[in-house]
């Protein structure tokens, strides 16, 4: 072809290009424009009119928000010490992203940390392969010793990915004192249980939270969103009750527990009778907060470790093998929550003889009898409207008796008379005034009521009979909780006045403000000040007279009532009432102004110790222990009679160097007389040695112009010897008695407990204290 | 005559007077390219680094920005090469070129490496590659070829659509076995724009597109997978952790961009909440980071490059070199809007990137490649044509 022209190179050109010329214009308008209108039209919906809600969708999508746990208040007793306090421990967890990176051998850190936290290596071997996670908790609230056992390992063996982090748990410096009442915190730390759940929302303050944007791996961004919410301290509770006072009362229980050989724990209380302040609440056969978890009763453990082991005996899975495990849980639940039980606020129980304080209490108030009635008990009655012979438990009667004597003689017969005379009505009337009805309003969860007659049944005579109401006269067939019962015979003592019982004195926030305070509430008056003032006496005649003798404590004026109940609704394997009892005596001191009652029950105390199963011979020896721990401690003035002058101990001054008459007068003021030995002028050695405390009313030796002559002897076993008995024991060995409990020198009265064990090597001029009490006293 | 010659001549002298390193490309077309290749890498940083740095144990945050680069400079290296050959050698290679092409989807099936269950990458002296890009760029160049070749002819049925058609099925087949669908997709709508550029009658494309419709119906009732991701699509609320996962994450990048945007690097969606944010979804992250205000923008550069490439067709020197420059611009422009399309949730979710900023070497270097053609064939606007382009 020849060269092209340039003509021919344009029509050429046009040729090739006219027929695509509008097609590409078209492609371009679609392809460069219009298919972009959509999308610019999408992206102006989405960024613009939708902002708000996809903004918010994707923070939401983005933060994390991390709590900041509050401090948990602390639980106080009403002297500020601490009862319930948290503790800074440890968190340890690892970052299987870090031990990944830094090529960390699994298998040996695994086996460390097992060692450590003594927990499983292949486990933790586990948390270690997620490796895209950056945080697996391994252990919480690991000490500061195992904290830095770890820390050790770290940085010996320089390990990454392996870290800790502070944290608090809840400990409990008492231990088991008052486990019930203060509760525990579950494994998340919300109160389970006593104070802690009751008082959960003053506790735990409000938790504070970090929001922050986070990656999707909780990897940090370095441009991220962050907002603080500060977290505000949990409030103080300040208990009205007393540490010390609750240490006495859970000893002198669990003394009585191992003596008598009670088979199902115990409870009791202390509470001032004018505030309704309780100042101890315990019910043993309880178990430490600080490991609530494990099972404390030695009887149920291994119940619960027996059904244990059997269920694994089956091949897992099989039918045996998880009805088995599930017949494990119920008894470790069962166990469990048993344990946890207050029972002076949960559990009703029947208060037996105590309540006929509360019977005699209306039918003076209310005029049916008065002090000069007289009532006859010839050991059984067939008392109108009542099917059955009434029997009184002494089966030769008590015969006549005055008013006060059917009290100390906790007659059955004369308090049927009494309820007939007062009548249905009037005793239905007092026992509802005296709050047996209802709960007492303790600001403790778990609270429950008794269960009394309906109104008919004890105010129908006509249709009804009169069972109920005798039967209800002497506290029998019906239930009341422990604080229903001492909180309506504090009102018979204290003027008549029924109190709303509180344990929570002050809750106090961080700053130390009060924000709450209680104060003592009277719900009403039930009886006249006059008729407390005589059941006063009443009471007080019950220990000095009647069947609480055993309860005396030297120096104070103690009153009160026993009470044994039989567990009627307790049935054996054969559908018979166990006859399992209930042994309680309520005690109120000092009797002249009434201040403190304290009630202590024991639960099935065993036949096995040959001791007389009642309130008098074991709970009012108790109650009395109590008393003689906590009344000087409480700072009730003593008044000592002459008659006491033997249970009261004085130190032995120093007395070298004094002529015979110096200390003739010296000794005298204490009470003290000396027997002289040797030929000298003055004083050269003397037994007990000076700071010793004797005995009032004692005789000590004086040696004159020799030394004395020291020796050790042992201590005999004074128990089951009388009065006159142990003083002859005692004195052969030159040792020194202090009597306690029963004062009363009758022989029947004997030693039931010695300060010293038998055996035991003692120098001469030592004082034992004796504690005294008669075993035949029958309520 | 001769006057006129001379004057066309002087005309056509001036490009050949700026002869120098750009060769006489069109400058427009070149600052655009480029544009979008360093916003588009930029992006690609800001994009990838936190999945980088979670990659590489926190040890670095450049991973993916460092292999997209290398081929980046492969791919500028390719244009500038194509840039200066003469477009016409690609219609002489064009069967060479797509035997190569088929050669490779089937070495694919043959050898290809398995990534999440497709086979789409084969491994080169130990570089990953894709074949599917070649595969692309084979098939334009092809088409071109047949436009030249059935010249006035190319309107009838037996060219216009048997022949365009054949030639098209011998890569989509291959890509079908690899279960490629998106590439599938791609191919089809390019090819579907150059047989309607090279003169195929709008009814057979009409017919086509509902044969196509018809398929898609069909294939989306037998395929219960298709159906869920329809309802993901449509629905993705319904199932937000699993099946909606993706693009729930993906509104969330772009809605709380706002006008403005969080700030350059400041993307909150990429630390791992929006899976693929630096490949098919980066343009969420750009969404996030720089507003409506910067997605518009850089939609404006590619409008603009896409424009101006068709402007390049329409003055090629020869009919193959407008076909073949309007395919290459279309794959571009058509990569472009599906991408955005499924980034927003207007289209169901198909593998597609962003050209210029979605990580992928292999599609980057031959997107580059394919620049540099088109560069070439604005560099020959204004030349003579060569003897045998006449014949």
């Amino acid at each position: 072809m020849a060269k092209p022209s340039g003509k021919k190179k344009r029509y050429e050109r046009v040729r090739a290009n006219s027929g695509h010329h509008s097609r590409i214009l078209v492609v371009t308008a679609v392809m460069a424009f219009l298919a972009f209108v959509p999308v610019s039209l999408r992206l102006f919906d989405l960024m613009v009119l939708d902002y708000d809600y996809y903004a918010a969708l994707a923070l939401r999508n983005q933060t994390r928000t991390t709590t900041v746990s509050a401090t948990r208040g602390i639980i106080y007793d009403i002297h500020m010490n601490i009862l319930a306090g948290s503790q800074s421990v440890e968190t340890v967890y690892l970052d299987p992203h870090e031990l990944k990176q830094a090529k960390e051998d699994i298998g040996e850190i695994s086996r460390v940390l097992g060692e450590i936290l003594d927990i499983s290596p292949e486990w933790i071997a586990q948390q270690a392969a997620d490796t895209k996670m950056r945080y697996k908790q391994i252990a919480t609230a690991i000490d500061a010793d195992t904290a830095a056992h770890i820390r050790h390992f770290i940085n010996s063996e320089d390990v990454s990915g392996i870290h800790l982090e502070p944290s608090t748990k809840r400990f409990y410096p008492y231990g088991s004192l008052a486990s019930q009442v203060i509760g525990f915190t579950n494994a998340s730390g919300v109160g389970s249980e006593g104070i802690e759940a009751s008082y959960n929302t003053f506790l735990s303050g409000i938790a504070g939270k970090v929001i922050t944007t986070k990656g999707n791996n909780e990897m940090d961004m370095p441009f991220s969103y962050e907002k603080y919410v500060q977290s505000i301290p949990g409030c103080d509770v300040v208990l009205t009750l007393d540490a010390t006072v609750q240490q006495c009362l859970e000893k002198r229980m669990e003394e009585a527990i191992a003596r008598y050989d009670v088979q199902n724990g115990a409870f009791g209380i202390v509470m001032n009778v004018k505030t309704g302040e309780i100042l101890a609440m315990a019910t043993l056969g309880g178990y430490d907060p600080n490991a609530y978890l494990e099972v404390y009763d030695a009887k149920q453990a291994q119940l619960v470790e027996h059904l244990r082991l059997g269920y694994l005996l089956h091949p897992q899975g099989s039918e045996a093998y998880e009805q088995g495990l599930q017949k494990y849980k119920q008894a470790l639940q069962n166990a469990r929550l048993k344990q946890w039980r207050n029972r002076v606020i949960s559990d009703g129980y029947e208060p037996g003889s105590t309540f006929k304080v509360l019977t005699m209490a209306a039918a003076l108030d209310s005029g049916a009898i008065t002090l000069k009635n007289h009532f006859y008990c010839s050991g059984s009655s067939q008392i109108p409207g009542r099917a059955q012979l009434l029997h009184c438990w002494r089966s030769t009667g008590h015969s006549s008796q005055t008013t006060a004597q059917a009290l100390q003689n906790s007659c059955n017969i004369a308090f049927a008379n009494i309820a007939l005379e007062l009548g249905g009505d009037r005793f239905y009337e007092y026992v509802k005034n005296f709050g047996v009805l209802e709960k007492t309003g303790l600001d403790l969860s778990g609270e429950s009521k008794g269960v009394f007659f309906d109104k008919a049944l004890v105010t129908d005579t006509q249709k009804w009979g009169t069972a109920s109401l005798t039967s209800a006269s002497f506290g029998q067939t019906f239930k009341l909780t422990p604080l229903q019962l001492v909180r309506a015979i504090s009102a018979v003592v204290n003027g008549g006045y029924l109190m709303e019982p509180y344990i929570v004195s002050e809750v106090l926030d961080a700053k130390g403000n009060t924000v709450l305070k209680q104060e003592p509430t009277v719900m009403r008056q039930v009886i006249s000040a006059e008729t407390s003032k005589i059941m006063c006496t009443l009471m007080e005649s019950v220990v000095t007279e009647g069947t609480a003798k055993n309860a005396a404590v030297a120096g104070y004026s103690i009153g009160g009532k026993t009470g044994t109940s039989e567990k009627i609704d307790v049935l054996d394997e054969n559908g018979k009432p166990t006859l399992d009892k209930i042994v309680s005596f309520v005690g109120v001191a000092p009797m002249d102004d009434p201040q403190y009652i304290v009630l202590v029950a024991l639960d099935t105390p065993s036949r096995s110790t040959g001791i007389y199963i009642s309130g008098g011979v074991m709970a009012a020896p108790t109650v009395g222990a109590v008393m003689s721990d906590i009344l000087p401690y409480l700072g009730v003035a003593r008044n000592y009679g002459a008659e006491d002058i033997r249970s009261q101990s004085v130190v032995m001054p120093d007395l070298t160097g004094q002529t015979s008459k110096e200390a003739t007068a010296s000794l005298k003021d204490l009470s003290l007389t000396f027997l002289k030995v040797g030929q000298g002028d003055t004083v050269t050695g003397q037994i007990p040695a000076a700071g010793q405390s004797v005995p009032g009313g004692s005789q000590v030796l004086l040696y004159f112009g020799e030394p004395e002559q020291l020796r050790t002897v042992k201590v005999p076993d004074f128990s089951g010897m009388n009065r006159q008995q142990a003083a002859d024991a005692a004195g052969k060995l030159g040792l020194y008695i202090l009597v306690s409990g029963n004062p009363s020198v009758e022989p029947k009265v004997v030693v039931t407990g010695q300060s010293v064990a038998a055996g035991t090597e003692v120098p001469t001029g030592t004082t034992i204290e004796l504690t005294f009490a008669d075993l035949s006293i029958r309520d | 005559m001769a006057m006129q010659y001379k004057l066309l001549h002087a005309k056509e002298d001036r490009p050949s007077a700026r002869r120098g390193r750009l060769q006489g490309v069109d400058i427009p077309f070149l600052v655009l390219i480029l544009m979008l290749l360093a916003v588009g890498l930029i992006m690609l940083y800001s994009a990838s680094f936190a999945q980088s740095e979670y990659d590489t144990g926190y040890t670095s945050s450049t991973r993916y920005l460092q292999k997209q680069g290398v081929c980046a400079l492969i791919g500028l290296a390719a244009m500038y090469g194509f840039s200066r050959l003469p477009a016409q050698l690609w219609s002489r290679l064009a069967w060479i070129v797509y035997a190569v092409g088929i050669a490779l989807l089937l070495s694919v099936l043959a050898f290809g490496e398995s990534v999440n269950g497709a086979r789409r990458w084969i491994n080169i002296a130990g570089l990953q590659f894709q074949p599917s890009e070649i595969a692309k760029f084979s098939m334009i160049v092809l088409l071109a070829r047949l436009t030249k070749h059935y010249g006035e002819d190319a309107a009838v049925f037996r060219n216009g659509v048997l022949g365009f058609g054949c030639a098209m099925l011998g890569l989509l087949v291959p890509l079908a076995l690899e279960k490629h669908l998106s590439a599938i997709m791609l191919m089809g709508m390019v090819g579907v724009v150059m047989m309607f550029v090279a003169g195929t009658s709008p009814k057979w494309l009409a017919a086509g597109a509902a044969a196509a419709a018809l398929f898609v119906l069909i294939y989306i009732s037998f395929m219960g997978y298709a159906g869920d991701r329809v309802t993901a699509w449509l629905h993705p609320e319904q199932d937000p952790g699993d099946t909606g996962y993706q693009i729930l994450q993906s509104l969330y990048a772009i809605g709380s961009g706002g006008l403005f945007g969080l700030g350059f690097g400041k993307s909150r969606q990429k630390y791992l909440y929006l899976p693929f944010q630096y490949n098919d979804y980066i343009f969420a992250i750009i969404c996030e980071e720089l507003g409506l205000v910067g997605a518009l923008l850089i939609i404006v550069l590619f409008s603009a490059a896409i424009a101006r490439g068709y402007w390049i067709a329409l003055r090629a020197r020869d009919r193959f070199s407008t076909v073949l420059a309007a395919g290459l611009v279309t794959l571009i422009a058509v990569q472009t809007v599906l991408n955005l399309g499924v980034v927003t949730n207007l289209l169901p979710s198909t593998g597609i990137a962003l050209p210029f900023f979605s990580y992928g070497g292999t599609a980057l270097a031959v997107n580059l490649g394919e620049m540099g053609v088109i560069l070439s064939i604005s560099r020959q606007r204004n030349e003579p044509k060569l003897q045998e382009e006449l014949s």
